[in-house]
């Protein structure tokens, strides 16, 4: 069975569905799918790459100089597609059964994930 | 003190080898997201570069060698190379074995099948079927021990007067591969392609980088050859008989396939970034077995050690951002 997946990875892997992203760009995004819950750190970002890449879960797309500075492009594998997959399956199962369970007691309707929601 | 001088400081937390790669590209992205964010992150952003910079220092093996991007898809391309050479020589080896390589009856070649470099060709193939599938431990396992055993069989073959043990020797009556410069430029090319493979890590970076779906395209090409090679030896000397037994054996040769498999490695390498520079690294020493035939073993070492430390120089000079310019992210 996979080792679960931490969350900064679920949240750089999200942010690379949907297309390939720099360092900075990856940084905002992970922002923005997190509602601004994460800020990652640059180097918890780059060490997450790091991982990610020797795993062949991200790779580097592209390399360009903007401004006289090298600025990599990254973009998920399908190796990472299917980890964030996994991942994602093993939340909602997970979701469900606590839903289900806080229902049984009584103390919790349906349960909501939009950011900001107060319950 | 300006933020990127902090933030220089900061990255010196990190290896050299690291910073050469990647401090320019951080900087970058830690300017940018200052100038977003209004200030700097402080404490915490400096917490989680220092710690990661210190994590890289204690996994990474201080005196180790950084392998360019370049170098080491030089080195995927020449152990491809390598295996579709080994694919041939098996073939035809096992060809002649099995009485199918259209040599008259009467010569009994098939009695005399077993090329003694065998050990050396199949650990060629595992080679490269393991870049092929992903399986990078294996790979640079067999790519040294290929290099090993090649590097012995040199010595076996060059010794005149002790008989050294060879693990490829089968039967009684075996075909003797003498040592000589052409032997040298292969164990050259070998112990080359290991090196220039690196560890695991630089292997699977490296292969990252070739665009997937298209590299299949090289062992497929060579296989070809192969195919061709095989049915146009066989039938040469039906049509030619055995008057033409050089023109046919060059026929037989590895040209054909690894001409075939150069073709389609090459149209990988210019879709690949570093691409270019490992061309470069790989036509220079695609010379090594060429020259060998026209010099003394000692000068196609000393050469062909020259062109690695050649094609180091050219992939660490392709991967070296241009110098940085002060200016905004």
């Amino acid at each position: 069975m996979n080792k679960p997946l931490q969350e900064p990875t679920v949240l750089i892997l999200t942010a690379l569905v949907d297309e390939p992203l720099h360092g900075y760009g990856l940084l905002a995004e992970v922002e923005r799918v997190s509602a601004g819950r994460v800020r990652l750190r640059v180097g918890t970002l780059y060490a997450a790459l790091d991982r990610l890449t020797s795993e062949g879960l991200v790779e580097v797309e592209s390399e360009e100089v903007v401004s006289g500075r090298l600025r990599r492009t990254y973009r998920i594998t399908s190796a990472g597609a299917g980890a964030l997959a996994v991942e994602v399956d093993r939340m909602a199962a997970l979701a469900r059964t606590a839903g289900a369970r806080l229902r049984g007691r009584g103390t919790a309707g349906t349960p909501t994930l939009a950011p900001g929601g107060a319950r | 003190m300006t933020a990127e001088r902090r933030y220089r400081l900061l990255l010196r937390a990190y290896p050299r080898s690291y910073r050469s790669q990647r401090a320019e590209e951080m900087l970058d992205v830690l300017l940018a997201t200052e100038d977003r964010r209004g200030t700097w992150s402080g404490v915490s952003e400096a917490v989680a570069l220092v710690r990661h910079g210190i994590a890289l220092r204690l996994h990474r093996p201080a005196a180790g060698l950084s392998i360019p991007a370049s170098t080491a898809l030089a080195g995927v391309a020449l152990l491809l190379m390598l295996a579709v050479l080994g694919a041939q020589q098996l073939t035809a080896s096992g060809l002649r074995g099995l009485g199918l390589d259209g040599y008259p009856e009467a010569w009994g070649t098939h009695d005399l099948w077993a090329d003694p470099r065998w050990p050396v060709q199949a650990l060629w193939m595992v080679t490269g079927l393991a870049l092929l599938l992903g399986r990078h431990r294996t790979a640079v396992a067999a790519a040294w021990a290929a290099a090993a055993l090649h590097s012995w069989h040199l010595v076996v073959v060059s010794a005149t007067t002790v008989d050294l043990p060879w693990p490829g020797n089968v039967g009684d009556s075996h075909w003797v591969a003498t040592g000589g410069a052409a032997q040298a430029g292969w164990v050259l090319l070998t112990v080359a392609g290991a090196a220039m493979l690196g560890g695991p890590a630089s292997a699977a970076r490296a292969r990252s980088t070739l665009p997937a779906r298209r590299w299949w395209r090289v062992p497929a090409a060579g296989l070809v050859g192969l195919a061709l090679t095989s049915v146009a030896a066989a039938s040469a000397y039906s049509l030619l008989g055995i008057g033409q037994v050089r023109l046919v054996e060059g026929v037989r040769g590895p040209v054909l396939p690894l001409v075939l498999a150069a073709a389609a490695l090459t149209t990988v390498l210019l879709r690949a970034a570093h691409g270019r520079s490992a061309l470069v690294t790989l036509g220079l020493l695609g010379t090594v077995p060429i020259a060998a035939r026209w010099s003394d073993p000692l000068g196609v070492i000393g050469g062909g050690v020259a062109l690695v430390v050649a094609g180091y120089a050219l992939g660490s000079r392709a991967r070296r951002p241009e110098p940085s310019t002060p200016g905004a992210p």
